[in-house]
């Protein structure tokens, strides 16, 4: 009496869904606003995109932006950082890839767009839409992640979208939480 | 002034770009403030992890590529800025004490009809490590303006 009568369940399918319960795709989650101010985006950008219009205010004044904006990857890197901050690994051992790596480990992103630029005090709203989730064959509790990542003004208007691929462990998947706890954390 | 314009960059151009040393300290900070994993922040919590060893935030090494760029050639340019990245691949970890030195390929040059002053320069950009392997590949979009604008280009 073994497992012999029992059909194989293919990777991806609803059915190995249904039996390891992958986390819910297709919701907006919000994961935390963040009000960018002039000396922030001042700091990021000098030590790491140190372009006129992002370091010097009267050179933002003069370019077609009209005034100073931030980098792009600074909207991304608070992006990642208020998306570290919707995991709660709370629970697990310290030595568990839950605890270590709660947000993965990425493969890349790709077609991300900077819509509009970031003005200095303006508040963006950062969300992510988890696209796919594939349960890793190799790895049990680890999953690949494909996720839209956006950035957008209060009133809607998007400022960033990207696409970001990762391995990480299911356990600590923000779309397990609900909704509200991950909002109001951030 | 700029003294690189959309003229300037040949498709199919390759050419290496300056250094950037990966500091403990500096992969420590940046991971504090935008990517807080134990990973990313602690040796044991490093080695432990699929990285192998205490490593940098794949977006600190992203700021790094851009502060070469910047360093290489963009501040010297008419750059007006990026509506985008195509695509950005992490290829390998890069470890305190990683010395990364950036090269450029020119992949596409489109000049654009509703906005002459300027052209669209589609970039290869890849992070080397000093043994050669690439530790970031990235494809990014850069507007330049031109020298002529609107001039018809041969």
């Amino acid at each position: 009496m073994c497992c012999t009568s029992v059909s194989p369940i293919e990777p991806g399918s609803d059915e190995e869904r249904d039996l390891i319960g992958l986390p819910q795709t297709g919701v907006r989650r919000e994961t935390g606003r963040f009000v960018f101010t002039e000396q922030e985006m001042l700091r990021f950008s000098r030590q790491y995109d140190p372009l006129p219009f992002h370091v010097d205010p009267e050179a933002g004044r003069q370019s077609q932006y009209g005034q100073l904006i931030g980098s792009g990857w600074h909207t991304m890197a608070v992006w990642m950082k208020l998306f570290v901050g919707a995991h709660d690994a709370s629970g697990f051992p310290p030595d568990s890839p839950e605890a270590i790596s709660p947000a993965g480990i990425g493969f890349g992103f790709k077609d991300l767009r900077w819509i509009v630029p970031v003005f200095p005090g303006d508040e963006i709203v950062f969300s992510t839409i988890l696209d796919e989730v594939r349960a890793s064959a190799n790895r049990p509790g680890w999953a690949v992640f494909r996720r839209q990542a956006l950035a957008a003004r209060p009133e809607g208007e998007e400022v960033m979208h990207f696409v970001l691929t990762y391995l990480g462990p299911l356990a600590t998947a923000i779309e397990y939480r609900a909704p509200d706890a991950a909002t109001a954390r951030a | 002034m700029a003294d690189l314009f959309f003229e300037d960059f040949i498709v199919g151009e390759v050419k290496t770009f300056g250094s950037y040393e990966f500091t403990r300290e500096e992969i420590l900070a940046f991971a504090r403030e935008f990517d807080p994993q134990p990973m990313h922040l602690d040796d044991t919590a490093g080695g432990a992890s699929l990285l192998g060893g205490l490593a940098a935030s794949g977006w600190h090494t992203c700021a790094v590529m851009m502060r070469l760029i910047c360093e290489g050639f963009l501040e010297r340019s008419a750059g007006m800025g990026s509506p985008g990245v195509k695509e950005n691949k992490w290829k390998a970890p890069v470890f305190p004490g990683d010395v990364l030195t950036l090269r450029r390929t020119v992949l596409e040059s489109r000049s654009s009809k509703s906005r002459p002053e300027m052209g669209l320069i589609t970039f290869r950009f890849e992070l080397l490590k000093a043994d050669k392997t690439i530790a970031l590949e990235a494809v990014l979009v850069i507007m330049m303006g031109r020298r002529n604008p609107g001039a018809r280009l041969a």
